[in-house]
């Protein structure tokens, strides 16, 4: 049975419904800029028909859900690749860091040092009675030393700080956990009602990408709309449980590197990828082989200079090491020759003139260090150079194409999810004539009612 | 592909982001103009670049190193010269005190000037350049020659002061005065004359015991009277003046030879009468030849020529070594035995064949001609002995058979001391030796100032050699390390118009939206 009001109310829906699209379309736009939101669009159904004798009549329209646009398969591929970006990233500005404490080839860095060091051994060589040939081999060693010592400090600086940033990343991690766990509960509890909680949803995926850069995850959805979080296989976001990570302190109290565990677990964790994972590596394994190789260089540079300096003679004493020390941070003259300069030898014999011992240091710098490494000296420097420039470039490398994959992969994504303003657009001015079409409807409808009102009584 | 708005303006963003890297990395190194900035813009080329910069820091320690011992080697040099003039003055002094004209007054005058020099050439020694005295060995601070209790004495040591002129080279820079204290060496003169005959080979200069014969002319009037005019003037062998006589124009009817018993010039007439040989201009010639003579019975014997030895003298021409098989001689020096064979290979023929057998089979030993031209010189500067090999006597024929007698060492300022005692004692007999040492002495210093000579020449070898590669090495430093400036001036204004075209296309995509249109 088709009546007047029957009408109206059909015409209800339509406006209510072309409401909702509106409304939609608006948060479509005012969202459009913002990273992670996902367009939603307004699905329709008709309304259940009423059977008539003369046939099957429609009732309307009501909106069925609003949906959100989802690109789970890049979603996910996007969440691992930002894990590799985050690990290259930090390994990548790690060793830029390293590469501007060395100031090479350009700056005046160790390699200069080196050179000064025995250039005035070698000025010495042909001057040995001259006082002050000696007071500037003592100067241009405590400049060596000098530049050991700051090259060392600054690494060991890049290392506490990446100590400290482990730190910060893993509070920023277990803050995000938190986070995704509430979002977790909310999520559940809107979609008990058969509805799906759309800006939830962008929120828990920002997170997650969130989470993704700092430590490689892999995130399970549940069939009641909560995510698990697993980190190496142990489910950290369990619905809303969160086990946290901690920090601890390296293995034996020398060790002051800090290791990442999760909640009280026994065994550290061993990341593959992402900031924490390329922290420990730049860590561990780059500042560690940095360090090691320039202690190297040290050790062979007072090694090779002591030897030689223990032979020699000079009037006020003989026998003495020119340098203390081991290692790029203990390296120093030794504290007699720094406060005595005559210290310095010249000579095998201590005849004031010899200056053959003088000759033999100062052609260490000409010399292979050993019989098995034909490098010399400033060529052993030289390749922790080499080998830092190299290692820099493929991490820049790596960071560089890893950019390159994540925004093709955010492409693809955003192609699906974003916001087109002209879509928006249109989608506007169709829904506006709809609306207006709908509301015709109730013009017509009311003068329609007007007419049966204004009817002469008596009609009946 | 759907577009959406934030993909278009992430994308024209990150056109820019990336053209505006690109032109500020080339305004960078436009204007560092450096290649890289940091070790990983090219990590194998950063190395090379730090190897080269090692390479030039070498070269330039060894160009500053060889500028020293340059100037060290020329000091040395020109010292060492002055002595040997000093010497030479010493010893043209002794000769001339020796003669018979010299007085005890003049040998006391010499004394005096003697005494001088000895000073003159300690001050020479006692050079002191660049804060250190070069002839002092190690001890460079003190006065390496001082006079103590009346006689020079050397204060330093023997050691020789090195500087750096390359990766394993080291150049010596100063001379121990040590070496002027024993100068000479060891030899074994030989005892026997060895006086060649005159051959038609001998050479005018090997005449009259090496004085030689003055060129000149001289005339020759055969029996028949003919006279005829020869001319020595660039005559160098015996044959040449015989030729002379033998085609003069006009011909002489006489014949000129070698005497028989090989020490004279003959002259025998063809016919009849006597042969005159006159001295012209006043020269000599002929009478150095001998025959400035008139002959009796038409043969003129000319006086005996004295030839000295050659190196091309044959042994069979000496007298001492007629009808002498020399089979060979042994020799002991430096803890070895050698044989040194005449025979074999082949026979030694002349004296230079002898001598270079010697020096051939015997390290370290040098045989020559000595001084006097009259016999062989066998000299080492370590002690050794000759002796006959078998039951052969060479060795005793020669002369050369004992054991090496040692001749110094003389020490530069005892022999001067010597002289100035001699003199002072008016001793003319001890001057005969003191003259031998002075010689001993002024061979060693030559053969210093012979030394120090290659040394200079070392430094120059040197100082272009480092030159050279410091030009390569900065050539190939520039190559790998410094751009290509209009390479990069271009790809910058290319990069500036990317850019440009970057901005633009944001700016204009921007623009355009359905929003502006309805």
């Amino acid at each position: 049975m088709v009546t007047l009001f029957g009408l109206l109310n059909l015409n209800k829906t339509s406006l209510f419904s072309t409401q909702y699209a509106l409304q939609t379309i608006n948060h479509n736009i005012a969202n459009m800029n913002e990273a992670g939101y996902s367009r939603q669009d307004v699905l329709f159904r008709s309304n259940f028909p009423t059977v008539t004798p003369h046939g099957v009549l429609g009732n309307g329209v009501s909106v069925m859900t609003i949906k959100r646009s989802t690109a789970e398969f890049y979603t996910r591929q996007l969440r691992r690749e930002t894990a590799n970006l985050g690990g290259w990233d930090m390994v990548s500005s790690t060793l830029s860091e390293v590469e501007s404490v060395l100031q090479e080839p350009n700056g005046s860095g160790l390699a200069d040092a080196i050179h000064g060091f025995f250039e005035a051994w070698n000025n010495l060589s042909v001057d040995p009675e001259n006082g002050s040939m000696r007071v500037a081999v003592v100067e241009a060693a405590n400049r060596l030393t000098e530049t050991f010592h700051s090259v060392d400090n600054a690494l060991e600086q890049i290392t506490d700080n990446l100590n400290n940033q482990i730190s910060a990343d893993v509070d920023k991690v277990n803050n995000i956990m938190k986070r995704i766990s509430d979002i977790n509960g909310q999520i559940v509890s809107v979609e008990s009602k058969d509805v799906t909680a759309n800006d939830l949803r962008d929120e828990r995926d920002r997170l997650l990408m969130e989470l993704s850069k700092i430590v490689k995850i892999d995130a399970k959805e549940d069939r009641f709309g909560s995510v698990d979080v697993y980190i190496n296989g142990t489910n950290v976001v369990h619905r809303t449980e969160v086990s946290y990570l901690e920090v601890v302190n390296g293995s034996d109290s020398n060790d002051t590197s800090l290791l990442i565990k999760i909640d009280k677990g026994d065994d550290p964790l061993e990341l593959e990828s992402g900031e924490l994972a390329g922290i420990v590596q730049a860590r561990d394994r780059y500042m560690k082989e940095v360090r090691a190789s320039l202690d190297h260089v040290a050790s062979v540079l007072i090694d090779r200079v002591n030897e030689l300096h223990r032979q020699g003679w000079t009037p006020q004493g003989s026998g003495y090491d020119f340098f203390e020390g081991d290692s790029a941070g203990t390296i120093s003259v030794a504290y007699a020759i720094k406060n005595n300069p005559g210290l310095v030898a010249t000579s095998y014999d201590g005849t004031v003139g010899d200056n053959s011992l003088a000759n033999d240091i100062a052609a260490l710098s000409e010399q292979a260090i050993s019989e098995d490494d034909r490098r010399t000296i400033n060529g052993l420097y030289d390749s922790v150079v080499a080998v830092v420039g190299t290692y820099s470039r493929t991490a820049k490398n790596m960071a560089a194409n890893q950019q390159l994959i994540c925004e093709n992969l955010d492409t693809k994504r955003e192609s699906i999810v974003g916001v087109n303003l002209d879509e928006e657009m249109v989608k506007l001015s169709q829904y506006q004539q709809s609306y207006q079409a709908a509301a015709r409807m109730v013009k017509v409808v009311e003068s329609l009612i007007q007419t049966v009102i204004d009817l002469p009584a008596g009609m009946y | 592909m759907r577009i959406t708005f934030r993909m278009l303006s992430r994308g024209p963003l990150r056109n820019i982001f990336n053209s505006l890297e690109r032109l500020t990395e080339l305004q960078v190194q436009a204007g560092s103009n450096k290649r890289f900035q940091v070790p990983s813009d090219d990590p194998v080329s950063v190395m090379k670049v730090m190897g080269y910069k090692a390479l030039l820091k070498q070269n330039e320690n060894f160009a500053n190193n060889v500028v020293d011992a340059g100037m060290y080697i020329d000091t040395i040099d020109s010292t060492l010269r002055s002595v040997k003039d000093l010497l030479d003055s010493a010893k043209a002094i002794a000769l001339e005190q020796r003669s018979a004209t010299a007085t005890a007054e003049t040998r006391r005058v010499a004394s005096i000037e003697i005494k001088g020099m000895i000073s003159d050439v300690k001050d020479l020694l006692n050079i002191k350049f660049n804060g250190k005295y070069i002839f002092g060995g190690h001890r460079t601070q003190i006065e390496p020659f001082q006079e103590i209790g009346g006689a020079i004495r050397y204060q330093g040591d023997e050691g020789s002061v090195k500087f750096r002129i390359g990766p394993s080279r080291r150049i010596d820079v100063t001379i121990p005065g040590s070496r002027f204290l024993s100068m000479g060496e060891e030899y074994v003169d030989n005892s026997i004359t060895m006086s060649p005959d005159v051959t038609s080979d001998t050479l005018l200069s090997d005449l009259n015991n090496g004085d030689g014969v003055r060129a000149g002319r001289f005339q020759i009037t055969d029996g028949d009277g003919n006279t005829a005019v020869i001319d020595t003037t660039g005559a160098t062998t015996v044959r040449d003046v015989l030729d002379r006589i033998n085609r003069s124009v006009p011909p002489l009817n006489l014949i000129a030879g070698v005497t028989s018993s090989g020490d004279a010039i003959a002259i025998q007439s063809m016919g009849s009468g006597e042969i005159t040989v006159t001295d012209l201009d006043g020269g000599s010639a002929a009478a150095d030849l001998g025959i400035a003579k008139t002959s009796s019975g038409g043969l003129i014997v000319g006086d005996q020529l004295n030839p000295v030895l050659s190196e091309n003298t044959k042994l069979m021409n000496v007298d001492s070594l007629k009808g002498i098989i020399l089979h060979g001689i042994n020799v002991n020096i430096n803890g070895g035995s050698y044989h040194v064979d005449f025979i074999n290979p082949s026979y030694v023929q002349t004296v230079k064949d002898m001598l270079d057998r010697i020096m051939e089979a015997v390290p370290g030993l040098n045989a020559q001609i000595n001084e006097t031209r009259d016999g062989i010189v066998l000299s080492s500067e370590i002690p050794f002995s000759v002796g006959d090999s078998g039951s052969w006597s060479t060795a005793t024929d020669l002369g050369l058979d004992g054991e090496a007698i040692s001749h110094g060492p003389y020490s530069l300022f005892g022999t001067l001391e010597s002289l100035e005692n001699a003199l002072v004692s008016n001793d003319p007999e001890a001057l005969d030796d003191i003259i031998g040492e002075i010689d001993g002495v002024a061979k060693n210093l030559l053969e210093i100032v012979a030394e120090v000579g290659a040394r200079g020449k070392e430094v120059e070898i040197v100082t272009n050699r480092l030159e050279d590669d410091r030009t390569k090495l900065q050539r190939n430093l520039s190559s790998i390390e410094e751009i290509d400036l209009s390479d990069v001036l271009t790809r910058l204004s290319q990069a500036q118009v990317v850019y440009q075209a970057a901005l633009k296309t944001a700016s204009q995509i921007y623009q355009l939206s359905l929003l502006n249109f309805s």
